[in-house]
């Protein structure tokens, strides 16, 4: 029997269907625009263990599907512009700082 | 059990003749591991993480796995923009004390004392529950480092290991951050 089968739906934030409800040692039930982020953020780390990235480093990049859309050293600038440019809603942009140079 | 796949990057290489006569140079890359966090709404119910903003690129933040560091630290750019969700407890100080300041990466930085929700999860949708964390924020000042570090003091490393599994085919490391079994 799922976990979730003994919940209302009265989560107290809204109905959530019971399917969408985490569960603990298993994977995330994620949809379509997550799994793009996620798409997005290994493309990322990709590209930065290739190189493809020195030449920002010391900023943030923005990347939406695999490409990349602009770079900036202030985070909320560089959201703006690129959601302003493209109309692609902020919480869809990816960023990441590029950083060539950090010892720890 | 659960557990997560760590990130792993390679932002230096160090490269070096070896003392023992080899011709050409010796190219070591220098790995750093990172765990890719979520910032979790107080409030949330953990069971609700697959509905509450996994898909906000905004409030996923990759830190630095630093065992070596007693308390998870974040830099200004990444909290500034979930300023609303940190607590801010009062600092037991006395009047007059000299500002707080932490060392990182050879400079010393003020910060602010906060506690941060936030989960674990990896690429493959694996995760861990949201946990609060108690971290140094550091202040907006010229010069900080722009770096997040998970320290040891989270949570996410009690009762749990990290295991290396291996390579994967571009021959990096792979690390996974697990519970331990007993």
């Amino acid at each position: 029997m799922p976990q979730t089968a003994d919940l209302t739906g009265d989560t107290g934030v809204g109905f959530i269907p019971p399917q969408r409800l985490a569960i603990p040692g298993q994977p995330l039930e994620l949809g379509p625009e997550s799994m793009a982020i996620i798409a997005d953020e290994v493309w990322i780390d990709e590209q930065y263990n290739a190189g493809a990235f020195d030449d920002y480093s010391g900023e943030y990049i923005a990347v939406v599907d695999k490409k990349l859309l602009g770079h900036n050293k202030i985070v909320q600038e560089l959201r703006e512009a690129v959601s302003r440019a493209t109309g692609i809603r902020m919480g869809r942009i990816v960023t990441d700082f590029i950083d060539r140079n950090l010892y720890l | 059990m659960a557990r997560v796949q760590l990130a792993t990057l390679v932002p230096n290489t160090i490269d070096f003749y070896p003392t023992h006569g080899l011709p050409a140079a010796v190219r070591a890359p220098i790995y750093r591991l990172y765990a890719r966090l979520l910032i979790v709404e107080p409030g949330a119910d953990a069971r609700l993480l697959s509905s509450v903003d996994t898909g906000e690129a905004g409030r996923r933040i990759k830190a630095v796995v630093d065992t070596g560091s007693g308390i998870s630290i974040f830099a200004y750019q990444t909290w500034k923009s979930f300023e609303q969700e940190i607590r801010w407890p009062k600092p037991v100080v006395k009047s007059g004390s000299p500002e707080p300041k932490v060392t990182v990466l050879g400079g010393k930085w003020p910060y602010r004392l906060g506690q941060i929700r936030i989960a674990a999860i990896d690429i493959h949708r694996n995760w861990f529950e949201p946990a609060w964390t108690l971290a140094l924020f550091l202040e907006n000042v010229p010069d900080a480092p722009n770096v997040n570090i998970l320290g040891l003091g989270s949570s996410f490393f009690k009762h749990r290991q990290l295991r290396h599994a291996g390579y994967d085919p571009g021959e990096l490391p792979i690390w996974w951050l697990e519970d331990v079994r007993e």
